[in-house]
């Protein structure tokens, strides 16, 4: 499905990228990501917030997971600590579950914030007897700063989208993944914590991890994005031999390698996520392409984004380093880039006859 | 919601299209026995005639104005016969240098009459066009071009030699760059485009044998070749905006997502089981599956553009470079892991319909120079689209 952005899409993308700028720009990204600075993104959280990007993906706004991937795609362009991305796959799991729209309502109406586990694993947390949560959640995002957490639990009878009380959890103060020191990622054991539960079909899980998978490719591609612009302002300016090293096809070259990726990545992005909207058979498949296309744009982007940027790339002072840095951490998230072709090729069979009519299909009488 | 391609309008005109190839297709096609071409005049009148059987159909000049002789549908609906097309792997497109690159560029700088003489035939398969851009000395430099128009009473006389005219020896028109003014400050102005007949006196062409066994480049030779005044496209001296346009519609015809997709997905299917479980090989080629399908719907996503803008400009450049590159990735895999008799046998122009991947890996080479090569493509996006400066040290 090839994606035309129609004018009320663009017009919130500009205001949501106005409103992070304003409340955090490239300097407070830079100083977030210094060690024991915190991620605090309760300025721009209030700014996203009074906008309405809360509500955007509900049925009741009338939009999708297109319209949310877009509001993450900015969320990643900003370089935000993981603001709207806990929320985000918050949102989807309580959509999926049984009866979970309420607190979904509920939240949104009291301006609580929603922190989801990317983990994403059932089987890492189990529901007791007595209904309270054993197991460690991982990869939280928004954690520290949100009201509920909501993560997929397994129970006796299946599988449940939990939510808990983030007043009843420790978080503890290093991040779980300090490979990215521009996000706030965090995890927590929980040990016997009270939870609501509400369950959650299998096919409703599979939706769920299809729509974590292209979620994180809106924030990778707005990273990416973002990186890539930085990295050709930059060689516009830099001169050396007297002239802009973007003049240097070694420079140029490495460049519009990385525009034609990150463009790639937009248009597999975008489309699985309109697939997935549509309802459409292939909206697996879409997702799966999306994920390990671009994961893959997003490693090569930010690599080359710290090259072009030479000595200054290798410093805090630039966050070249900050995109290169999630780029690692979100391919090993809703599934790595080989995990996607895999399941890519199970829907193989149906999708190749689609691309390749000839020779067999066309005769079988012969 | 719902892209362009996925409206009701498009999946009629996509299932028509289908049916229509289907039934329209010749006997064989695809299978090993059809093979029309003994020698190449064979090969050119089958294709002229396919060309034929498309306008018959209304499948020719898809986005071209009714009134020329086209469907009068859009760059939308050319793109899904294209994805089509390249699907069946139906016949190639022996006019491509009229029905997709001079056709267009007459459409908006032809005169009237221009646009009477000329469009219907390129539709039709009567006249072969073919292109008189390069030169020995301005290839990608193609400004650096020295043929000259001077001028002869009402018309012109053209002096020069062209190279790597693809089709000349087949061809019955020429759209042809030629200087008219000399050389100043600036090398793009003084130049101007005429459509040249290839039956004028004067005028002889070479063929040279490529190494995928064709006689497709050729070397053409002008001496005082007399052209009429209306000869002349555009105004004298403006030629360079008419060679732009008709290089804008080549990079976008030679956009080859939907062929790479199909080789990726024979490649697949051709893999044997041993190295399909083979992790390299498998996460290679499954790799180059999500890769081409990134190609196809970024190349819908340019025509969406596109369609909107009404031209091309610099948006096909992107989708040229990154198919071409990813088909000879394709190819590499499949001549390192499909079985030797698929791969080792003789690279000869064979049975249009099927797949020969030694031709295929030669052809492979050619698609990366063709149409401006990938570092010319690179250049284009890095200074049109990126904004980058012009190197002084290139």
């Amino acid at each position: 499905m090839s994606v035309v952005l129609t004018d009320t899409q663009e017009e919130l993308r500009r205001t949501v990228r106005r409103a992070i700028e304003e409340h955090h720009g490239a300097e407070r990204v830079i100083e977030a990501a210094e060690p024991g600075a915190g991620h605090d993104d309760t300025e721009v959280w209030k700014a996203l917030a009074g906008i309405g990007v809360p509500q955007i993906g509900t049925p009741e706004s009338g939009t999708g997971l297109l319209d949310l991937g877009l509001m993450v795609q900015e969320a990643g362009r900003g370089l935000l600590p993981g603001t709207l991305l806990g929320h985000a796959l918050a949102q989807r799991l309580l959509l999926a579950a049984d009866g979970a729209a309420e607190p979904l309502t509920e939240t949104e109406a009291g301006g609580h914030r929603l922190a989801a586990s990317w983990g994403l694993d059932p089987a890492a947390v189990n529901v007791e007897a007595d209904g309270a949560l054993r197991g460690r959640a991982g990869a939280v995002s928004e954690g520290r700063q949100a009201d509920l957490l909501v993560l997929p639990v397994t129970t006796a009878t299946g599988t449940a989208v939990a939510c808990v009380e983030t007043g009843s959890l420790a978080f503890p103060a290093d991040p779980a993944c300090a490979l990215d020191t521009g996000r706030d990622w965090t995890a927590t054991d929980l040990d016997g914590v009270p939870a609501r539960m509400h369950r959650l079909e299998p096919e409703a899980l599979r939706n769920v991890l299809i729509e974590a998978a292209v979620l994180l490719c809106f924030d990778s591609l707005g990273s990416a994005e973002r990186c890539l612009d930085a990295a050709v302002q930059y060689a516009k300016e830099r001169r050396q031999f007297g002239q802009a090293i973007g003049g240097f096809q070694a420079v140029k070259h490495l460049l519009v390698d990385a525009h034609v990726a990150v463009g790639n990545a937009r248009s597999v992005t975008w489309h699985a996520a309109a697939v997935f909207d549509s309802g459409a058979a292939d909206a697996a498949f879409s997702a799966h392409v999306a994920k390990a296309v671009t994961d893959q744009a997003h490693v090569r982007t930010t690599a080359t984004g710290i090259q072009v940027h030479g000595g200054t790339g290798f410093t805090r002072e630039v966050p070249a380093h900050l995109h290169a840095r999630r780029s690692r951490i979100n391919e090993r998230l809703a599934g790595t880039p080989g995990e996607h072709l895999e399941a890519m090729a199970g829907h193989l069979p149906a999708v190749l006859a689609e691309w390749s009519g000839a020779p067999d299909d066309r005769n079988p009488a012969e | 919601m719902s892209g362009p391609f996925d409206g009701d309008h498009a999946r009629a005109f996509r299932r028509e299209l289908r049916q229509w190839f289907t039934d329209n297709l010749p006997d064989g096609w695809g299978t090993e026995r059809f093979a029309p071409h003994a020698d190449e005049d064979a090969e050119v009148r089958f294709l002229r005639s396919w060309q034929r059987t498309l306008y018959d159909g209304g499948w020719a000049g898809i986005s071209w104005p009714a009134e020329y002789g086209g469907r009068g549908a859009t760059l939308l609906e050319q793109a899904i016969f294209v994805e089509e097309r390249d699907r069946v792997k139906a016949p190639f497109d022996i006019g491509i240098v009229g029905t997709q690159m001079v056709g267009p560029m007459l459409i908006t700088f032809g005169t009237g009459e221009q646009k009477e003489r000329y469009l219907r035939r390129i539709l039709t398969g009567e006249d072969l066009w073919c292109q008189g851009f390069s030169e020995p000395d301005a290839g990608s430099d193609l400004a650096g071009l020295r043929t000259r128009a001077a001028a002869d009473g009402d018309g012109w006389r053209l002096s020069g030699q062209k190279v790597w005219t693809s089709r000349a020896q087949h061809a019955d028109m020429m759209i042809l760059l030629a200087r008219t003014e000399p050389v100043e400050d600036v090398p793009h102005r003084g130049i101007s485009a005429f459509a040249v007949p290839m039956d004028g006196p004067g005028l002889t062409v070479r063929p040279l044998r490529q190494i995928n066994g064709s006689a497709e480049f050729c070397e053409v030779f002008l001496d005082e070749v007399p052209v009429a005044a209306d000869a002349l496209i555009g105004r004298a001296g403006e030629g360079w905006k008419v060679a732009l346009t008709t290089l804008s519609w080549e990079r976008f015809a030679t956009t080859r997502a939907f062929e790479m997709r199909r080789l990726a997905a024979q490649l697949w299917t051709a893999l044997p089981d041993d190295a399909r479980a083979d992790t390299d090989v498998r996460t290679r080629a499954l790799g180059l599956l999500a890769q081409a399908h990134a190609g196809g719907l970024s190349y819908q996503r340019m025509v969406s553009t596109v369609t909107a803008k009404g031209e091309v400009g610099v948006d096909a450049s992107a989708g040229k470079l990154f198919t071409t590159e990813l088909g000879q990735r394709i190819v590499d895999l499949a001549l390192s892991v499909l079985p030797p008799d698929d791969v080792l046998g003789e690279v000869r122009p064979g049975n249009q319909g099927t797949t020969s991947w030694p031709l295929e890996w030669v052809n492979g080479f050619k698609n990366t120079i063709a149409a401006g090569t990938s570092q010319v493509q690179r250049n284009i996006i890095g200074e049109r689209v990126l904004g980058l400066p012009k190197g002084g040290a290139r």
